[in-house]
């Protein structure tokens, strides 16, 4: 079983990047179990959401206490504790940063990743009036970074779920999806 | 202008509100013109999350977080209490919500305002369940989406008159108000304060989250509301005497209705009611109030 | 047809499928999603039914009632504070024998206000005369929802389908949606024998003397005891169709331990992840509580047969006295002149995770405790 743990601010789609990755698991074949961060959330405010994914079906019912991988939509929420609770040397990140960020702060991790999603999204034009869209982004620098889902599952898996301009969320994950790159190891 | 006097603000900073929120705001206001010999009753909703998680809290003043239909009869209980133990000079303010009021709590409100308990209740209207993620309350209005009543079926129903209902229990004072006209607000919190009795100030408090609009243009939606007349600011005195408060120059409700998403599928028709429906209001309370224009602000 | 969805997801989609003809409803978090999606349902036509979107979940209990009460084939949903509120009204629509499905979204009481899961909410229901199922998946609430229709119509008893707030209600995973055509074969519409018609005119629910209320509430009794026999059989049709089972009381015994752990909702499966996984220390096997009203004795009696000891994780406190489910288990063994050791634990108040360390730390714990050991176990993380 693996366990992703997704970490974004409130409207900045960090719920909806588990469900597209979920869709595009168990389009694979994989069971899956995803779900939110729980209590009252209000715009800004960090939130995560949860990914399970194993090969067999998934019973466990409670939170996500060491993920395997953690996806960071907004590189200012490394600081946070909240964030960063139950990040092991066996925890991968993916970090939405234009350079390696400070990891003097961070605990101990297996592996780092970045891309600059917010310049992909830009690019794009996949914006609201207060945040980047870059959920679709991360969504395909995680499938880049980890090589548990090929490109096309992804950006199918996108293309199916949200709401609007699909073919530039499409375009947002293949992007990310080749540009992410390891900064440590 | 009027100058005002600095208050002291009975809240800390940090709130857990959305950005752009005005229910916290209005709340600020109220509280700073009540000073601190004040304790506050609020019931579920944005004003109980808004205060804030355990350990931490908002409120610099005696705060009670009670359920959700109850915010009038715990303040009726509170008032009694102190009155029995000398403290009949603190203040007790019921702040609920436009569910929490218009209608879970609306028979705890009819029951304390119908004995005339001794309290102030400050309703927040936000127009819906915002909370719990934007459902229809009877202060949603006509023609608005919400989550439960999506864009395949906006809202049918007027909002609910709830100002005229508080009036049929003759209570001493009620006055709507517009967290968009702090200056208005806050004088009509001092008048209410100055009484006994039974007193209801409805503010109407712009909600971008659920209204649809952007965060800093908040308080702008409530200036359109006002002046559109689609929530008029008055008073009414023993549930009787109406006063119109000063306003400004009647606007169109397109100019309101066109700036927010939930207004979104509104068809040319609807609007046409809509703007007869505001028409017909304004008449009704410029004759309420004697054909006082309000004047300009 | 396999689809991703949420438990609220699942409950709403069930409630479409089963076709009621009035839906009554507040908004309370964790239920909102249902309430939202039956509004979605409604507005687009795909669920025909008058949806009143009521001033408080007494009103909405209320509806129901006067809905079940013309003949139609009623459902809400609610969670914590709003079935507290329906308190009264439970006992009412029992009394007046009248069904209809209520979904309930486990979440703590307040005061203070929490958010998280647990199971005082609907245990205070217990004594109303309603049933209650309690489910551990999506599909389960699914499924559940349609059997609960048709036992509710059969038994003339309103049915409480539980499911956890957040640890289901909102956890997306991968369900079989039923066809609506299968579902009317399984789930016809209701026929009511008894209701409000001016064609065949009766007074319902006027004043009775003592003689008859003591008689009403022995036949509502023996009615809950078949109540078992019928959900079986209930149970039996919906696997012929679907070809799915369920059953009042679960057992789940690959090693052949001797520790039965007994548990309902979604801590069901925490436990079966940790017999899955664990390394051979502290073995268990889960005795997973389905029905919990009627108290399903015969069957309970005979899933912990297997066992030399049990242990109840209640995710429930009945303050002053300790876990409602650990109180009617040994109650259901009185008089047995064998019967195994059964442990108390709480856990999980409040939405506090249990996990599999946990649940390990338990099975260690009790392994080694003196039989006749009575102390409450609050479970640690």
């Amino acid at each position: 079983m693996r366990e992703i743990k997704f970490a974004g601010r409130g409207g900045q789609g960090a719920v909806l990047a588990s469900q597209i990755l979920a869709a595009a698991f168990s389009e694979d074949g994989w069971f899956v179990q995803a779900f939110p961060s729980f209590g009252a959330e209000r715009r800004g405010a960090p939130v995560s959401s949860f990914l399970r994914i194993d090969s067999e079906e998934i019973t466990l019912r409670c939170g996500v206490l060491s993920p395997d991988w953690l996806v960071v939509f907004d590189s200012s929420l490394l600081g946070n504790p909240m964030i960063l609770a139950g990040v092991t040397e066996n925890t991968s990140l993916v970090v939405n940063g234009t350079a390696a960020p400070d990891a003097s702060g961070l605990p101990g991790f297996k592996s780092l990743y970045t891309v600059d999603a917010t310049a992909i999204a830009e690019g794009l034009r996949l914006k609201t009036t207060s945040f980047s869209i870059v959920n679709t982004a991360m969504v395909g620098a995680f499938a880049g970074a980890s090589g548990l889902l090929s490109l096309e599952s992804v950006a199918s898996a996108v293309g199916g779920m949200v709401p609007v301009k699909k073919e530039e969320n499409m375009a947002a994950a293949r992007e990310a999806y080749e540009k992410v790159k390891e900064v440590f190891k | 202008m009027e100058v005002l006097e600095r208050k002291t603000e009975q809240i800390y900073p940090g709130s857990f509100s959305c950005p752009g929120c005005s229910l916290n705001l209005a709340y600020r206001h109220v509280l700073s013109e009540l000073g601190s010999n004040t304790v506050v009753v609020t019931s579920a909703g944005c004003g109980s999350v808004v205060a804030g998680y355990y350990p931490a809290t908002t409120s610099k003043v005696p705060f009670f977080h009670c359920s959700f239909g109850t915010a009038a009869a715990t303040a009726a209980g509170l008032r009694a209490g102190l009155d029995m133990q000398g403290r009949a000079d603190t203040r007790v303010v019921a702040w609920a919500g436009d569910g929490g009021t218009f209608d879970i709590g609306l028979q705890s409100l009819s029951g304390a305002a119908e004995r005339n308990d001794d309290i102030l209740y400050v309703c927040y209207d936000n127009e819906a369940y915002m909370n719990t993620g934007v459902q229809r309350s009877s202060a949603t209005p006509l023609g608005s989406w919400t989550t439960t009543t999506p864009f395949a079926s906006t809202e049918d129903r007027p909002k609910k008159d709830m100002t005229a209902i508080v009036a049929a229990h003759g209570v001493p004072y009620i006055a709507a108000a517009c967290v968009s006209f702090p200056e208005d607000l806050r004088k009509k919190v001092r008048t209410a304060a100055g009484m006994k009795g039974f007193r209801f100030i409805h503010i109407l408090v712009p909600c971008p989250t659920g209204w649809l609009h952007a965060a800093k243009d908040t308080v702008k939606m409530g200036r359109l509301a006002v002046l559109s007349r689609v929530f008029s600011l008055y008073e009414i005195f023993n549930g009787r005497d109406y006063r119109l408060s000063p306003m400004g120059a009647k606007i169109p409700v397109t100019e309101y209705l066109s700036g927010q998403g939930r207004f979104k599928g509104l068809t040319p028709e609807q609007q046409e009611i809509i703007q007869r429906d505001v028409d017909r209001q304004w008449k009704r309370l410029q004759g309420l109030a004697g054909g006082d224009e309000g004047g300009a602000s | 047809m396999k689809k991703l969805m949420t438990g609220n997801e699942a409950a709403a989609l069930a409630a479409m499928l089963a076709g009621p003809q009035v839906v009554a409803a507040y908004p309370i978090t964790p239920q909102t999603s249902i309430a939202e999606k039956l509004a979605d349902y409604t507005a687009r036509g795909e669920l025909r039914a008058r949806y009143l979107k009521v001033e408080s979940e007494t009103s909405a209990m209320a509806a129901c009632i006067g809905g079940s009460l013309s003949g139609a084939r009623c459902f809400t949903a609610t969670s914590s504070q709003g079935i507290a509120l329906m308190h009264e009204l439970l006992y009412w629509a029992a009394g007046a024998r009248l069904p209809m499905v209520l979904v309930n979204v486990n979440r703590s009481m307040a005061s203070p206000w929490s958010l998280g899961v647990d199971h005082n909410d609907t245990l205070s229901q217990r004594d109303t005369g309603c049933l209650q199922i309690y489910c551990e998946t999506a599909q389960e609430v699914l499924d559940t929802i349609l059997i609960a229709f048709s036992l509710s119509e059969e038994i003339l008893l309103p049915v409480i389908v539980a499911m956890d707030g957040f640890l289901l209600s909102h956890y997306t995973e991968p369900v079989d949606v039923p066809d609506k055509e299968a579902v009317d074969r399984f789930l016809p519409p209701r026929k009511a024998e008894y209701k409000m018609d001016p064609e065949k005119p009766c007074t319902f629910g006027g004043g009775v003397g003592a003689q008859v209320l003591y008689e009403l509430r022995k036949r509502m009794q023996a009615d809950m005891e078949k109540a078992v026999a019928v959900y079986e059989d209930i149970c039996a049709r919906f696997e012929g169709v679907f070809g799915r089972r369920y059953a009042p009381v679960e057992t789940w015994n690959p090693h052949g331990a001797a520790l039965g752990i007994i548990a309902t909702g979604t801590l069901s499966g925490t436990v079966r992840a940790y017999i899955k996984h664990n390394k051979g220390k502290a073995d268990a096997g889960l005795v997973k509580m389905r029905l919990f009203r009627p108290f399903p004795r015969a069957r309970l009696k005979e899933a912990l047969s297997g066992f030399e000891r049990a242990v109840v994780i209640d995710r429930n406190l009945s303050p002053g006295s300790g876990g409602i489910f650990a109180g009617e288990i040994r109650g259901a063994f009185y008089g047995d002149r064998d019967r195994p050791p059964i442990f108390s634990a709480i856990g999980g108040l409040g939405g506090v995770d249990v996990t599999p360390a946990s649940v390990e730390n338990l099975a260690a714990d009790v392994s080694g405790r003196a039989p006749e050991s009575n102390d409450i176990i609050w479970m640690e993380g």
